[in-house]
């Protein structure tokens, strides 16, 4: 076979543009709905294991509602806060706590399984957020209508922000 | 093919109307992926088929087009027909496999080994040269194994490497000498 010949890619396409219609083995399909769609049951799992690790280091470095459980003096929600009072510093910080694990999902998961978060990012962004809200409450934090609800848009805007972010660029990478 | 899909109307959607469902990435990309896989699937086997040894390889990299094309699809221009850019991506995926195959097996198709020439029509088949695989006694025991594990069971350097307990490189060099001293073996009983 010559690599760079024109003539044979033109007569390969011909060849490829007559073949007769036929059909692939059912193996080959299911081996590539496999590895293309990952059950989003299955990739939530994974992104739940993250946040839950990733969330909790993170309070390292950007204490959520008062929970500051490495006592830490330095904390971004201080910055947050000279920088534009309590409310954005809410919004900032459900953006922070959001955006970390997603932007870590882009080394951890596969391309397929962010396109499969991607396809589900209301659902998945909205039960993450929820639930982080629900342990921050089990842990003691002081959760308070305003903050919460602002708490809650930075965290939804900062998880689509970053899920879009990071398929794209994996995306580029990967192409 | 055996596998069901749900009916939803896309069936009489053009190969090029499929890819935009499909790039978009909603519920119905599923679907419109399946879809092109049974337009385009058997094609490209049959095309990958002709090009390459075995049914098996052929499927493998017929997984691969796919993949390939998932990988491409944000990239695919629907005013333009899908047909040739589906060639394109199945040419360079195989064209991608021949170069990996002269890599790692410098030497030749280690799948051609059993089309060696045999016997000369002036020469009655006889002793060496009446079959490749009696050849192969006349190399060291290693090289041997290393060749007949690789043609005749088809396994890779890795594989080798563990049942022969030596590194992967050193199963390669194995078998490139093997296939080279076999090649003389062959000829010069042809030429005399």
């Amino acid at each position: 076979m010559n690599f760079g010949n024109k003539d044979e890619w033109l007569n390969e396409l011909v060849e490829f543009s007559k073949l007769p219609k036929s059909e692939a083995p059912a193996r080959v399909l299911k081996g590539l709905q496999t590895r293309l769609f990952p059950n989003p049951w299955v990739v939530f799992g994974k992104i739940a294991i993250l946040h839950g690790l990733v969330g909790f280091f993170s309070l390292a470095i950007c204490e959520q509602f008062g929970l500051n459980p490495f006592q830490t003096t330095q904390s971004l929600t201080v910055w947050f806060m000279s920088l534009a009072g309590h409310n954005l510093c809410m919004v900032l910080c459900g953006m922070f706590f959001m955006a970390t694990t997603y932007l870590l999902a882009n080394v951890v998961l596969t391309l397929e399984e962010l396109e499969s978060i991607k396809r589900h990012e209301w659902l998945q962004t909205g039960v993450v957020c929820l639930t982080s809200l629900a342990a921050f409450a089990f842990f003691g934090a002081e959760l308070v209508g305003t903050f919460v609800l602002l708490w809650l848009v930075g965290a939804v805007s900062g998880g689509l922000l970053s899920i879009e972010v990071s398929y794209r660029l994996r995306r580029e990478l990967a192409a | 093919m055996t596998t069901h899909r749900p009916q939803t109307g896309l069936d009489s959607q053009s190969d090029e109307e499929l890819m935009d469902l499909y790039r978009r990435g909603d519920s119905m990309a599923k679907t419109a992926f399946q879809l092109i896989f049974e337009r385009y699937g058997g094609r490209v086997l049959m095309f990958l088929s002709r090009r390459v040894p075995n049914s098996r390889l052929a499927e493998d990299l017929t997984q691969e087009v796919f993949f390939k094309l998932h990988r491409s699809k944000h990239l695919y221009n629907s005013t333009l027909p899908f047909s040739p850019w589906l060639f394109s991506i199945a040419r360079s995926v195989m064209l991608d496999h021949l170069k990996r195959r002269d890599l790692e097996d410098p030497v030749g198709d280690a799948s051609n080994f059993d089309k060696f020439p045999t016997t000369t029509e002036s020469q009655p088949a006889t002793g060496l040269n009446s079959e490749p695989s009696l050849a192969l006694g006349r190399l060291p025991e290693a090289q041997s194994e290393a060749i007949r594990l690789r043609v005749y069971e088809n396994e890779t350097f890795d594989e080798i490497a563990l049942r022969l307990s030596t590194s992967p490189d050193n199963a390669r060099q194995l078998f490139s000498r093997g296939i080279k001293k076999l090649r003389s073996l062959l000829k010069n009983k042809e030429d005399l």
